[in-house]
Order: C-alpha cells, then structure tokens, then sequence
C-alpha cells in the first residue's frame, strides 16, 4: 500500500499503526543495511531505528511539525547520526558507505540533522522507564503529576504516606539504576567527561 | 537534621545522592539542611549533574506525549515483528499445503498410469499403434506432474527464504556471539568489505552481505554485471584461503563445510579483486 507524504507525516504524528507498520516496512531495511555493513548487527540496526523515530517525533513536536524534506529522508539522516555517535563511542569510523544505492549517506548529505546528546538521554531514560514494573510507572508519574504521598498512598492502596514515599523512592532507585547499567548511557557519560 | 557534606562531596558517582535529591525536590528538608544542600551544589559538580539529570528523568518521564509515542512505537514494532512471523508461518503452511496437493496429484496419477498401463497391455496385440500413443501421452503427462512439483516447490523454498532471511538472521544472531574472536574480522580486511573494485560490474545477489549461514547448508552463489565467470576465495577471519572455486558462473552451489566464523568472500577476475563481502557460518544452537 502506497501513502502520500501528507498521510505518512499526519499518520506518524496520530500514530496511526498503519502508517507506523508502513514505516518499519519501507524505512528499516536501508538502516539495517547501513549499520550491518559499519560493523553494526541487526539488533543495533532495530535500536538505532526505534531511537530515530522517538527522537523525530520529538523534534517534529518542537518545530510544528514541518519538514524541509521527507519523512524518510528525515529519519535516515538521524540515524546515521546516531549510528556516527556510537561508531566514534567505539572508537571506529565509517567504513562502509553504499555508493548512489546509499539511501543513508544521501539522506545525510541533504539534512545533517543534528542529534542532540539529551535527546538520546530521553530516549534512554524512556525506554527504561517504560520497562519498569506496572505499579513503579504508575507512582513514578502520579509524583510527577504533582500528587501528594497522602493521595498516591490511597490511590495505590497503601497503608501509610510513609510507606508511598518509600515505594516511590525505591521506584526511582531501580530507575537510575537501570540507566547507569545501560552500555549506552555509560557510553554517553564517558563521552561527556 | 543536618547533611553530611563529606558524604555529598565523596560520592562522585552518578545517582548516589538520589536520598539527597529526592528530598530536596519533595521541599522536606529543613531551612538548614536547603541552605547547607544548596551551597554544596556550587561546590560540587558531580553533585550538580546528578541534579540535573534528575531534573531531566523527571521531565522525561512526566512527558506524556513522548511517553505515549514511545509506548506506541514499541508495541508496534512488537507487532511488526509477529506480523513477518505469521507471514513466514502462512507461507509454511502454504508449502505444506501445496507439498500434500501435489503428492496427491501425483498419486492419482500414477493411479491412471497403472489403470492406462494395464489397459493398453491387455489390448497390446490388437491396437500396437495406439498402446505407442497412449504411453507417450503418458509419460508426458507424468514429466510435466514432475517438473510442475519441481518448479512448485523451488519457487516456493525461494519465497519462503527470501521471507525468513531477516526473521532467521535476527533469530540466530542473538545466539551467535561476536565478540569471540573467530567472529572478529581482521582490522586489515573491514575496510574492504562491500568495495567494489570495478563500480558497476559487479553485483553479489546471493548470499547477501552479512549473511548468517548454518554449517552444512547449501550455499549458492548468485551474482549479475559484466562478468559471466569468476573465481571466489573464501578466507578465514584472519584472511588465510579455506576454499577457492575457480570460474564459478551464478547459480553454483557448495556444501558449506566450514566451521563456525566469519569469512570474507573475495571475488575475483584473474588476480584482480571485483568484490569483498563477509557471512558469518553459525554450528547451530548447540555450540
């Protein structure tokens, strides 16, 4: 099935799954191919593109939602962005580019997108957040929501104040726990240092 | 209470002084211990980024835009992946289904056959003429019932590899562990992998680059551009020769006996590299 450009740009925002599975079927493949052939694997190809597509709503988000050029060109630019970052995070450079085939390089070339290092951190930190158990998320955001422990205690059902903060504090222990052992946060902070 | 400074300035590692933060973001620290926390973030930068990065978990995850996006994006990549799973499964089924149709095609009509044989044998001395007919029609007919089931099956193996080639490489990658050293390629070789030589004259089509391999599978070689012959070294991960075919045309097929590894495919014209590529031979589930 073939989309216009305004219903691929209007689907991705309203996250329309059809045009969300149309993404991953038309736009993955010359990622994947790119990051296999710059001694990446295809794992590395799926985060690099789960990460592009977060990273490009975000950034679609802070500018209205316009683009000088097409979706697909957007996307590939960040990810050869990201998989640049993490190649020099490595050690290694470039050392494969597809000559006119390069979908990537040319993407690139057009729109040297720039990727932020926070805006990878909100991905990590997202991505980390969302593998938190059901009743950690849920603590983790009522606080965020500015609820009081007195309210979080009774919509959790918990017996205390006391005993919400603990839970909440705990929750947010696991949290950065679980983003200071992730390689690539680590990665980013030493980067930074 | 009063805060432990030295604490605060010795815990140079990210999030240590989350206790510290949470407190002083929660307002439940007291007018002293505010002024004491405050004049130590100016004091110590490990202290400030730790703040900071609370400052921007916090904003993260109270995002909900974001969030709900990202939620989105993850299940459907879920999806997505089940979705190229189902689709592998149908065209499974689908050859299995088509595998019992011609077999039963077949049958029956080597049921006729043997009916049509009989026959014509029981009449062989009246009508010699039309037993010569028959039987050619026969065995026409059982040649093309073959060569239907062959071309049948071929296409659909291809199909059906051409669908599982992703599903199967990702599967099997998470089993392979590249940082074993017969997985590394030599630095000296990375840097040629998918060069051509001679842009334009040459297009490896299969095994596609980065292939994953099992050990004794059939490898074909599939190739198009100007040259209709070439020679093919195969070279370990250290770039010492394993197996070399000389003036292979596309299609050719080897057994894959190689251990597990990875191996630089080199084409060649004479002396002359046209391509490098790399597949990975993977011993099975069992390694």
């Amino acid at each position: 099935m073939e989309f216009t450009e305004q219903e691929i740009l209007q689907g991705f925002i309203n996250r329309d799954a059809r045009i969300l599975n149309y993404i991953y079927d038309e736009y993955l493949p010359p990622v994947r191919y790119h990051v296999i052939h710059n001694s990446g694997r295809a794992s590395d190809a799926m985060e690099v593109f789960q990460a592009a597509i977060v990273i490009t709503y975000d950034k679609l988000r802070k500018t209205k939602f316009t683009l000088s050029c097409t979706l697909k060109t957007y996307i590939h630019a960040i990810c050869r962005n990201l998989w640049l970052k993490e190649l020099r995070q490595r050690g290694r450079n470039l050392t494969y580019s597809l000559d006119a085939h390069d979908e990537i390089k040319i993407a690139y070339e057009e729109h040297p997108e720039t990727v932020e290092r926070e805006e990878v951190k909100t991905y990590l930190y997202q991505k980390h957040f969302l593998s938190l158990g059901k009743n950690c998320k849920r603590i983790l955001k009522l606080q965020m929501n500015n609820t009081c422990f007195k309210e979080i205690a009774k919509k959790m059902g918990y017996k205390s104040e006391n005993l919400a903060r603990k839970k909440r504090y705990r929750c947010m222990r696991k949290l950065t726990s679980l983003i200071e052992s992730d390689p690539e946060y680590k990665k980013l902070k030493n980067y930074e240092e | 209470m009063i805060l432990n400074t030295k604490n605060l300035r010795t815990m140079k590692n990210k999030f240590r002084n989350l206790k510290y933060i949470e407190r002083y973001f929660s307002g439940n620290m007291s007018k002293l211990e505010k002024e004491q926390f405050e004049e130590e973030l100016c004091n110590n930068k490990a202290l400030a980024d730790e703040l900071f990065e609370y400052t921007l978990i916090n904003a993260t995850i109270g995002d909900s835009n974001l969030l709900d996006f990202h939620k989105t994006i993850r299940k459907t990549f879920k999806q997505w992946q089940l979705k190229n799973k189902g689709f592998l499964e149908r065209n499974l089924s689908n050859k299995y289904l088509m595998a019992a149709a011609a077999t039963i095609v077949i049958t029956v009509a080597a049921g006729i056959t043997a009916i049509i044989v009989d026959l014509t044998r029981s009449h062989e001395n009246i009508e010699i003429y039309a037993q010569d007919t028959t039987s050619i029609k026969k065995s026409d007919t059982i040649n093309n019932i073959i060569i239907f089931d062959k071309q049948d099956h071929t296409a659909l193996e291809a199909t059906e590899k051409d669908n599982s080639i992703f599903e199967d490489q990702t599967a099997i990658e998470t089993e392979i562990d590249y940082s074993t050293d017969i997985y590394k390629i030599s630095p000296l070789y990375t840097e040629l992998l998918g060069t051509s030589m001679r842009s334009g004259q040459f297009q490896l089509l299969s095994p596609i680059d980065s292939a994953i391999i099992k050990q004794g599978e059939k490898i074909t070689i599939e190739f198009k551009g100007s040259y209709p012959v070439i020679n093919l070294d195969i070279l370990s991960h250290k770039g010492q020769i394993k197996k070399s075919l000389k003036n292979i045309s596309s299609g050719h097929q080897f057994q894959n006996n190689l251990p597990p590894g990875a191996y630089l495919l080199r084409f060649q014209t004479g002396e002359d590299p046209v391509w490098w590529g790399v597949v990975f031979v993977w011993g099975g589930s069992e390694e």
